[in-house]
């Protein structure tokens, strides 16, 4: 046997935990069961959704180039569940994130806007996304990642004053929030009571420790989803996003669900 | 009309009075669109043999349900709007051999799931290489492969595998030697003395 076989050990020395899709290598694409979201799969599966700006990564996540036969190139960005809790809560297995192509998000609590850009690339171009952040030193990135994006509106304000920015927001298909804030549950009301449609949905991610450090995290998810019970938000399921977060769980549902109509009414 | 030259991209030819002087080759392009004629019966989008078009020229069939169809087949099949359009590429036998692996990684794979490789929407792509991770996430020139199977086939733990178990098959199957009568040394021919004697 060769002392060096196969250059292993150069390979795997450095970087071993950011991920193992090096570049240059190959993968194949696939659409996954979310619309708007692909797959990649290689000897890591990711994962991944198309960028709507060919050529720039927002936050140095990978991105892989696929040549179209009888086309343009077309690029996708790997999307990494350990930074976005929407990439945990798909990956968890939710069952709708109800954020699709062509729909309105309203995006509470958007930070640098890594998981914005994502959500950006899902609704693609005739979709809209209000992404509402109060710091503004993350407010900055998010700004300078919306300058490239035409669907993105970021907006620095506080989401708690949803009267301040209402003039900016129009009426929104989703909701998704993720504040940590111990109000979160009247904030989303808040914004939900402002922009959100009759029938519209919310995706909520909530951090047992922002809300309440001292009892157990489940008690903490119960009581939060009693307080949207209350506020006409109708849950429809509720995910931990364990592997990737600890004490989170995500929650979607509906706001203001029309009433099922019985078949003898009618 | 003898001179049907089957334009391939056209779809119809104007029926011109043939010039003389081509009267000279008339039995050689004869020939040869007979032979052309016989080898592509079928008709295409692009070139349609000349009983199926009606003076020179396509028409599109007066049935709805027909035309419908003939719409259908000319559209590239995609993954749909919801997914960009992304389309589906054509199944080459490299990339069929790719999503097989993909698939054999699965075990609960039936028959049905088998079928659906055939329609699969994916496409091949390539991680691209940024300048910073330069020394943490690259492939080598060597590494670098131009298919998946190849890729996975390269990797040195699945060399080594697979290595290891073509050793133990062969050692399994190599048929029983006379390694027990040789004599190895002294104590070994001591004891096979009796067996000489």
């Amino acid at each position: 046997m060769k002392p060096r076989s196969g250059g292993r050990g150069g390979g795997r020395g450095r970087g071993g935990g950011r991920g193992g899709m090096k570049g240059g290598s190959k993968v194949v694409v696939e659409p996954h069961r979310h619309e708007g979201v692909f797959v990649a799969k290689g000897k890591e599966d990711a994962l991944v959704t198309k960028n709507m700006v060919p050529g720039e990564a927002v936050y140095n996540e990978k991105r892989i180039a696929v040549q179209n036969e009888d086309g343009p190139k077309v690029e996708y960005r790997v999307w990494n569940p350990f930074r976005s809790k929407l990439a945990a809560a798909i990956l968890g297995g939710v069952d709708n994130i109800w954020i699709k192509p062509g729909a309105k998000v309203l995006y509470l609590g958007a930070a640098s806007g890594t998981t914005v850009s994502h959500v950006s690339d899902v609704v693609g171009p005739n979709g809209v996304v209000y992404a509402v952040e109060f710091s503004h030193r993350s407010g900055r990135d998010l700004v300078n990642m919306a300058k490239k994006r035409t669907n993105v509106i970021p907006i620095i304000e506080d989401a708690r004053h949803p009267a301040k920015y209402r003039m900016l927001v129009g009426m929104v298909d989703v909701i998704f929030s993720d504040v940590a804030q111990p109000d979160q549950a009247r904030i989303l009301a808040l914004n939900a009571s402002y922009f959100l449609k009759a029938g519209g949905h919310f995706v909520i991610s909530i951090k047992a420790n922002c809300i309440d450090s001292t009892v157990p995290a489940e008690a903490v998810f119960q009581s939060e989803v009693k307080k949207l019970q209350q506020e006409q938000f109708k849950p429809f399921e509720q995910v931990t996003l364990e592997p990737f977060e600890r004490d989170h769980a995500c929650v979607v549902g509906g706001y203001r669900m029309p009433k099922k109509q019985k078949a003898g009414a009618a | 009309m003898p001179e049907s030259k089957a334009v391939i991209g056209l779809r119809w030819e104007p029926k011109l009075p043939a010039l003389p002087f081509q009267s000279k080759t008339t039995s050689m392009s004869d020939s040869g669109s007979v032979s052309r004629s016989r080898n592509e019966p079928q008709s295409t989008s692009l070139w349609k043999p000349n009983q199926q078009l009606i003076d020179g020229l396509f028409l599109p069939p007066n049935d709805p349900s027909k035309v419908n169809k003939l719409l259908r087949k000319q559209v590239k099949d995609t993954a749909g709007t919801a997914w960009f359009d992304m389309p589906a590429p054509t199944l080459t036998p490299e990339l069929k051999k790719d999503l097989q692996l993909l698939k054999s990684n699965m075990p609960h794979l039936n028959g049905f799931e088998a079928l659906l490789l055939h329609n699969a929407k994916a496409q091949v792509g390539t991680v691209v290489e940024s300048v910073t991770d330069y020394y943490s996430g690259r492939m080598t020139k060597k590494e670098k492969k131009p298919t998946l199977a190849d890729e996975l086939l390269s990797d040195p733990a699945v060399r080594q595998y697979r290595k290891r178990k073509v050793r133990e098959i062969e050692e399994r199957n190599r048929p029983a030697g006379n390694e027990k009568w040789k004599i190895k040394g002294r104590q070994t021919f001591k004891r096979a003395k009796q067996r000489r004697h």
